[in-house]
C-alpha cells in the first residue's frame, strides 16, 4: 500500500461515514458532503448579495466607516445587522465548506490526471477567496480592522517591491487618509470580482458543473445562518485607535488563523508557508503522476454518429464531427483525451456495444483499450462459469467491495454504467441465475452520473434500454457505499433466496 | 458630518424596505399571484397538455423495456429526517459561530507597549557634487545646464537603537531603486514593559568620518498599550519620538 493510499484511506472512510450518516438525514440529493463544491458557490453568492446591501449604508472615510457599521449593527439590528451578521457567517462557510472540498477531492483522488485542471485553478481560489475576505475586515475600522491590516501590511512589506513601507500607512493615528482607506474598499469590491471570475474558470472544463445547490438544501443553509446571525450576531470590536495596540483580539479564525503564526514566525517563515504550500498545492496532481490508461477509440464501421456517447459523457470528452470516413451518416464521435477520465459510460452508451457476437465481431462504435468489448466478456463468462450461487455481481473500481461476496462471482469496471444493458441479457441466457449491479451511492458517482445513467437505462429511460425478455426479477441493483460490506452480502442473500422462490414455483 | 441615523433620517429605516419589497412582491408573484391576477389560460393549458404528453413518453418507455429494475438499496431519509436536518444545522452553526470569533488571541500583554521605528530617509551620495566648468556646461543642452554634477547612488544608511543603554536594534538599509539611488527605509517594531525608559537612536547616512551623524536621547513614560513611534523628521533633519 502507497504512503498516499495509507494517509487517504481514513479520511476517506471518514467521508464515506459521514455521507452515510448525512444521506438518512437530507437524502442522497440534498447531502451537504456531496453539494460543498455548491454551497461554496452558494456561499459566494450570499456574501456578494449582503455585502452590496451593506455598502448602501457604508461610509467610506476612515472617520467615520466605524460610525455606520456600529449604527448598523445596532440601529438597525433587524435588517441591517442582520445582513453584516449573515455577510461575516457566508463568507466564513465558504471557507469551510471549500476547506472540506479541497480534503474530500483529495482523499477520493479526484484531483490527478484529467482532473488536475479544476484542482489547479483551485489554488487561486484560495488565495483570492482570503483576499477577499481579509480586506472586508479591514472596512469596519476596528481594532480587529487595525491589527489584520497593520500585519497584512507589513508581511507585503517583507517582499521589498515598495518604495517606502506601506505600512507606514498604518504607522499612528492621522497616518491612515482617506485615499488609502477607499483604496482598502476597492480591494474589497475587485478582489470577490476576481474571484468570482476565478470560480468560473475552475469549474470551465465540467460540463454540466453543477454551480447551485439543491433548493431544499440552500433554503435550509440560509435560514440556518439567518437563524445565526439572530442569536449570535457579528459585532464589532472597539474603534481603531493607531496610537494604542490591540491587545485581546477575538479573531475570525476562519480567515485569520495565520496572523498569530506570523506574530510567532515572522514574515520571512509565512512567506515560505504561502508560497511553499501554494506550489506544493499547485503540482500536487502530478506527484506522483496518475498512471492513464490509453483513451478509447472511436471505430468508424460501427459509429453511426447518434450521439448517445456524446449526451452520457459526464465530462464533455466527447465531440461530434463531420464525418470523415464518407459513410453517409452526418457525424461521428471524436474523443479528447485531456478530458477523457476513462470510466466507460460511452462503452455501455453505444447501441453497437452488443455481446452477441463472435469473438471477431466483438468491437463496438467505441471502446476502452485496457477493458475493451471483448475483455469484459471474456470476465463475464468466466464469472458465469465460476460463480457457485449463479449471481454475477458487476462492480466498479471505486465502489463496493464486490470480491468480498463469496458464493458470486464478481466484475470490476471502472465505472458501472460500462456495462451495457444487453450483456446483462447475454448472462442470463448463458447461465446466470441473476445479475446485481453493485455501484456507488446515488449522487456518490465518483463519474458524476454512472449510477443515474445505469439506473435510467436498466428502467428504460435512458438509450439503450434493456430488453423487454429479460426477466426483472433476475436483476437487481444496490447502489451503496465501500463501508456497506454487510449490506452487501445480505442483499446478495436475499437475492440467492428470492431466486430459489422463483425457480420453485416456475418448476 | 453627521453620522448615517442622523444623515439619513427616515430613509435610514425605510431603505431596508424599498430593497425587501421588490424580493418580497417578487416570491409572492412566483409561488401563485400571478396566476390569480393574470391567469394565462392557454399558457397553463399547453403546460398540462406537454406535461401529459410527457407521461405517456415515459410510460411507453417503460413498456417497451419491461417492469421497473428492482433496486434493492435507495438512500432515502429517515422517518426522522427533520430532526437530523436540524441536529447537522445545530452542529454547522456551532462549528462556524464558534470559530467566527473564538477563542481570543493575546496579541500583546496588558502591561506591554510597543515601539515602532520607521524612517525613510536618503543617505549621502557616495561621490560628492563637483562644480561644472563653463566649458562643460556650454556642452549641454540649455535646460540640462545645472552647476554641479552629482552622482546618483546614495551610502547605505546605518539605524541603532538602545533602551536603558542596551541596544535593542542595530542595522542598516541598501537604498530603494536599481541605480540605489532612493530613500533606505526601516521598519521595526519591538515590545517593551510599560513604564519610563531612556531610548537612544542613532544613525549614520553615509558620513565615514563619524560614527553618527544624527542621534536623539530621550527618556519617555510609555503608557500600557501604546503605540510609541520612532521617526525621523526629514525638514528639519532630526529624530522624534511620539
Amino acid at each position: 500500500m502507497s504512503i498516499l493510499k495509507t494517509i487517504r484511506t481514513p479520511l476517506q472512510n471518514m467521508f464515506l461515514r459521514v455521507e452515510k450518516g448525512f444521506d438518512k438525514a437530507f437524502g442522497p440529493e440534498w447531502n451537504p458532503m456531496r453539494q460543498l463544491g455548491t454551497l461554496a458557490f452558494y456561499m459566494f453568492f450570499v456574501a456578494a448579495i449582503t455585502g452590496i446591501i451593506l455598502y448602501i449604508f457604508f461610509e467610506t472615510s476612515v472617520e467615520h466607516a466605524y460610525e455606520s457599521v456600529e449604527q448598523l449593527t445596532h440601529d438597525q439590528w433587524w435588517f441591517g445587522g442582520v445582513m453584516r451578521s449573515l455577510h461575516r457567517y457566508s463568507s466564513d462557510a465558504m471557507v469551510l465548506t471549500m476547506g472540506l472540498h479541497l480534503f474530500r477531492e483529495w482523499s477520493f483522488d479526484r484531483y490527478r490526471g484529467v482532473r488536475w485542471y479544476a484542482w489547479f485553478t483551485g489554488v487561486p481560489v484560495i488565495w483570492l477567496l482570503y483576499v477577499s475576505g481579509l480586506s472586508g475586515y479591514w472596512l469596519v475600522w476596528d481594532e480587529l480592522a487595525q491589527y489584520v491590516a497593520v500585519g497584512s501590511m507589513e508581511w507585503f512589506d517583507f517582499l521589498g517591491i515598495f518604495g517606502e513601507p506601506i505600512a507606514n500607512n498604518f504607522l499612528a493615528e492621522g497616518s491612515l487618509t482617506d485615499r488609502f482607506f477607499t483604496l482598502l474598499v476597492f480591494t474589497h469590491i475587485f478582489a470577490p470580482l476576481f474571484l468570482l471570475f476565478m470560480m468560473w474558470i475552475h469549474v470551465l472544463r465540467v460540463t454540466q458543473a453543477k454551480m447551485n445547490p439543491p433548493r431544499g438544501l440552500a433554503i435550509g443553509s440560509l435560514i440556518a445562518l439567518t437563524v445565526l446571525s439572530l442569536v449570535y450576531p457579528a459585532i464589532s470590536h472597539k474603534e481603531a485607535n493607531l496610537d494604542v495596540i490591540p491587545t485581546d483580539l477575538a479573531l475570525d479564525w476562519y480567515y485569520m488563523a495565520f496572523y498569530p503564526l506570523y506574530d510567532y514566525f515572522g514574515a520571512g517563515a509565512m512567506w515560505g508557508f504561502a508560497i511553499g504550500g501554494s506550489v506544493l498545492l499547485s503540482i500536487l496532481p502530478w506527484i506522483p503522476r496518475m498512471k492513464e490508461e490509453p483513451a478509447p477509440v472511436v471505430t468508424l464501421d460501427k459509429c453511426n454518429g447518434c450521439r448517445r456517447c456524446y449526451d452520457d459523457c459526464p465530462y464533455g470528452a466527447i465531440t461530434m464531427m463531420p464525418r470523415s470516413d464518407g459513410a453517409p451518416y452526418e457525424q461521428e464521435a471524436v474523443v479528447d483525451p485531456s478530458l477523457c477520465t476513462r470510466c466507460g459510460i460511452c462503452v455501455g452508451s453505444c447501441p453497437t456495444s452488443s455481446p452477441f457476437r463472435s469473438a471477431e465481431e466483438l468491437v463496438t462504435g467505441i471502446d476502452l483499450v485496457h477493458i475493451s468489448l471483448k475483455d469484459m466478456r471474456l470476465q463475464i463468462d468466466e464469472a458465469i462459469k465460476t460463480s457457485k450461487n449463479g449471481i454475477v455481481l458487476i462492480g466498479c473500481d471505486h465502489g463496493q467491495n464486490v470480491e468480498a461476496v463469496e458464493e458470486s462471482s464478481a466484475v470490476r469496471l471502472p465505472c458501472v454504467s460500462q456495462l451495457p444493458p444487453s450483456f446483462v441479457d447475454y448472462m442470463i441466457s448463458n447461465g446466470a441465475r441473476g445479475v446485481m449491479v453493485a455501484g456507488c451511492p446515488e449522487c456518490g458517482c465518483r463519474f458524476r452520473y454512472g449510477v443515474e445513467w445505469m439506473q435510467d437505462r436498466l428502467e428504460g429511460r435512458r438509450d439503450p434500454y434493456l430488453r423487454k425478455r429479460v426477466p426483472r426479477d433476475r436483476l437487481k441493483t444496490l447502489w451503496a457505499s465501500p463501508l456497506d460490506v454487510e449490506l452487501l452480502q445480505e442483499t446478495v442473500q436475499t437475492f440467492d433466496a428470492d431466486l430459489n422462490n422463483i425457480e420453485k414455483e416456475d418448476s | 458630518m453627521l453620522g448615517l441615523v442622523e444623515e439619513w433620517g427616515a430613509w435610514f429605516y425605510a431603505v431596508p424596505f424599498v430593497i425587501f419589497a421588490p424580493i418580497y412582491f417578487s416570491f409572492v408573484w412566483h409561488i401563485g399571484v400571478k396566476n390569480l391576477l393574470k391567469p394565462d389560460l392557454k399558457k397553463r393549458e399547453l403546460k398540462r397538455l406537454a406535461k401529459e404528453q410527457e407521461e405517456r413518453i415515459q410510460q411507453r418507455r417503460a413498456e417497451k423495456a419491461g417492469a421497473t429494475v428492482r433496486v434493492e438499496h435507495k438512500a432515502t431519509r429517515a422517518s426522522w429526517y427533520w430532526v437530523a436536518q436540524g441536529a447537522v444545522y445545530v452542529l454547522f452553526l456551532v462549528v462556524l459561530g464558534v470559530f467566527s470569533a473564538s477563542p481570543s488571541y493575546t496579541y500583546m500583554g496588558a502591561g506591554e507597549a510597543q515601539i515602532k521605528l520607521s524612517l525613510s530617509h536618503p543617505g549621502q551620495r557616495v561621490e560628492p557634487c563637483t562644480e561644472r566648468t563653463k566649458a562643460e556646461l556650454s556642452k549641454l543642452a540649455p535646460n540640462m545646464r545645472s552647476k554641479q554634477k552629482c552622482s546618483r547612488e546614495r551610502h547605505v544608511i546605518t539605524l541603532e537603537l538602545a533602551m536603558d543603554g542596551n541596544v535593542i536594534y542595530a542595522g542598516e538599509a541598501i537604498p530603494a531603486g536599481l541605480r540605489r539611488d532612493g530613500s533606505s527605509s526601516f521598519y521595526e517594531k519591538f515590545f517593551v514593559s510599560a513604564g519610563k525608559h531612556t531610548f537612544t537612536v542613532r544613525m549614520n547616512d553615509g558620513d565615514p568620518t563619524k560614527d553618527y551623524t544624527h542621534e536623539l536621547t530621550q527618556v519617555v513614560e510609555v503608557e500600557p498599550t501604546q503605540n510609541m513611534v520612532i521617526g525621523f523628521i526629514e525638514n528639519d533633519h532630526r529624530f522624534y519620538f511620539r
